[in-house]
């Protein structure tokens, strides 16, 4: 395991979506003290997700992310929508999302995987564990766990539109 | 049922050889020998029935007082319950028989006559005058329950003919029963739906006979003579007499009890929307806690991280104290909501000045929408200046915190403004109306019916 971290070269892509600046604040920096070289991008609302995600308007540069942090509550277009549109997408199904939210309520767990989400996470976290945890995930989800090349997902998903 | 003891009898006859010979028989019985009054005219044997008890008349039809054909009519006007055996000649035989149909129990014929013949014709007498009591009486008690039962209930013959029905059927279908009896009771009183059910019972009666494990009892509806339907239940027995079947039909208003039910199922209703309604209530309300509680937290730990700049820690500071004071704002509606929910929330109205109220306001949210970088106003109309409403101060200024505060927060750019109206109504009295716009996202037209129930958002 040591020399699969030593071997990280490449930058782990977070995508955040998080309407509430002080959490977006929070989340940010311990992401930035993380072990684990990353980079964040941050979103506030549903609509622009798709919209980065799909590679449209003013995101149609931007590089598709390793995992996408996504909150339930926001604007525009609430966070299970999200999810289910991008779980949706075949060149998007294999991007890990995290839920991320204050959310306590069994029918949100349930939809979130229901909907294919590949982690239900409440806040708030202890700030001591919350930093273990985006170790551990951008450890997992950057590092050790093997998913298909997006370069070829999206040239193959061209192919078919 | 025979007579016991000594049978006393009165004896109605003006011809003494007759009687004699009558006397003279009864006199033969050995056990329990029969006591005999004779008088002669009817007036006396009135007198004596009247004034006496007697087990039964021996009546001659021919008296001195009274003629053949009124004999027995007159007679029975006091004899109530003792029975009347009718003497005759031979030649009145057929006329005596006749009587016997209208109320006499038997007839001696006086030219044949043995102690035999008329032992047997008074015991039997007395015996048919018992059972013909028996059957009134019973037949009274039954039109006594049937009457004073509280459901419908009607008699028919095999073609549902209605040949009866009681005063609470009077009462419940509102026709009077010389308007219903002769008439068919399903085509009469039943709606027409259920008459396929009515006729599938009728059938399982006729080829099943009555012993049938059928359970004739359903809900239907009927109708009231002014036409108005309502619900009934029913309940159908059948009988194999000698004339025919009869079939009795028992049929309860049941409007109240379907009234009782379904106020039993709105309130159910009610309260299981009032628990989920509540319930989402709770979870938003977990929601609104968790926020600002994340961000003290975070904030907490990273202001003692030693990676964090002095400038950083001032602003981490601040955020704390900002989500700080919006958690006890939070906790604070919480506590008045739950007054509201016992009830116990107080208003307390007095004087004050409009233009307080809205200084307040405006100095709560400056600065808020100051470091946001959206416009913030309130105009009040230049005659209201000096406006003094009679209100709770702090109700008021709770009411428009929260639409203001949920304004801005939904506001990344541009203004937020409130205008006061003022519509008088009388002299003494006026309308205020407070118009709160804001450029932020909007609510969806979908969810503008949402907008004014408990608990939603």
């Amino acid at each position: 395991m040591n020399s699969s971290h030593e071997e990280q070269k490449k930058l782990v892509k977070f995508l955040l979506v998080e309407d509430d600046d002080d959490h977006a604040v929070i989340i940010s920096r311990v992401l930035s003290q993380a072990r684990i070289l990353n980079h964040v991008d941050r979103l506030k609302d549903g609509v622009s997700v798709i919209e980065y995600l799909t590679q449209r308007g003013a995101y149609s540069h931007v590089e598709l992310p390793d995992v996408i942090l996504l909150d339930l509550k926001l604007p525009k277009k609430d966070g299970l929508e999200v999810l289910a549109e991008v779980k949706s997408y075949p060149q998007l199904r294999s991007i890990p999302i995290v839920i991320l939210t204050t959310s306590n309520a069994e029918v949100d767990k349930l939809k979130a995987y229901e909907n294919f989400a590949n982690s239900y996470l409440l806040k708030p976290i202890e700030p001591e564990k919350f930093r273990q945890l985006v170790e551990d995930l951008n450890l997992y989800w950057g590092i050790l766990n093997q998913i298909p090349n997006k370069k070829n997902i999206n040239d193959q998903h061209e192919e078919e539109s | 049922m025979l007579h016991e003891g000594a049978l006393n009898v009165l004896l109605v006859e003006d011809d003494d050889n007759h009687a004699k010979i009558i006397e003279n028989y009864l006199r033969r019985v050995k056990a329990d020998k029969p006591s005999v009054s004779r008088v002669s005219r009817l007036e006396e044997g009135k007198k004596c029935l009247v004034s006496g008890h007697y087990d039964v008349i021996l009546l001659d039809l021919r008296l001195p007082d009274s003629d053949l054909d009124e004999t027995l009519d007159r007679t029975m006007v006091v004899s109530g319950n003792t029975p009347i055996v009718v003497l005759s000649s031979i030649e009145e035989k057929d006329f005596a028989r006749k009587l016997v149909k209208k109320g006499a129990q038997d007839f001696l014929c006086k030219s044949n006559l043995s102690e035999d013949v008329i032992i047997r014709t008074i015991n039997s007498s007395i015996e048919r005058k018992q059972n013909e009591i028996s059957l009134r009486e019973s037949e009274a008690r039954n039109r006594g329950i049937l009457e004073s039962s509280m459901d419908c209930i009607i008699s028919t013959d095999q073609d549902w003919q209605i040949t009866d029905l009681n005063k609470a059927g009077e009462v419940m279908l509102g026709f009077h029963r010389h308007n219903l009896i002769g008439k068919n009771l399903m085509e009469s009183l039943i709606s027409p739906p259920y008459h396929k059910i009515l006729k599938q019972w009728r059938y399982e009666v006729e080829f099943h006979g009555d012993d049938i494990d059928h359970n004739h009892r359903m809900e239907m509806a009927s109708h009231r003579n002014d036409g108005a339907e309502f619900p009934i239940e029913i309940s159908m027995t059948s009988l194999m007499l000698m004339q025919g079947r009869i079939y009795t039909f028992f049929i309860r208003d049941i409007t109240e009890q379907r009234l009782a039910s379904e106020f039993l199922r709105l309130a159910k209703e009610e309260a299981v929307s009032a628990s989920r309604a509540k319930s989402t209530f709770l979870a938003n309300m977990s929601h609104e806690i968790r926020t600002p509680l994340t961000a003290i937290l975070g904030f907490s730990e990273l202001l003692v991280d030693s990676q964090t700049t002095q400038l950083e820690r001032l602003n981490f500071f601040n955020s704390i104290k900002r989500n700080a004071n919006h958690l006890s704002q939070i906790i604070n509606d919480i506590l008045d909501l739950s007054k509201v929910e016992v009830g116990k929330l107080t208003v307390e109205r007095k004087n004050t000045l409009l233009s307080e109220i809205l200084e307040d306001t405006k100095a709560t949210f400056a600065l808020q929408t100051k470091e946001k970088g959206i416009e913030f106003s309130i105009s009040l109309e230049a005659s209201a200046e000096n406006i003094v409403i009679f209100t709770d101060f702090l109700r008021i200024k709770q009411i428009l915190f929260n639409m203001i505060g949920n304004a801005i927060k939904f506001t990344s750019k541009g203004k937020v403004t409130v205008h006061v109206n003022i519509e008088r109504i009388s002299a003494s009295s006026s309308k205020l109306m407070f118009v709160i716009k804001d450029t932020g996202i909007g609510i969806d037209s979908g969810s503008f019916a949402k907008l004014f129930t408990p608990f939603s958002r």
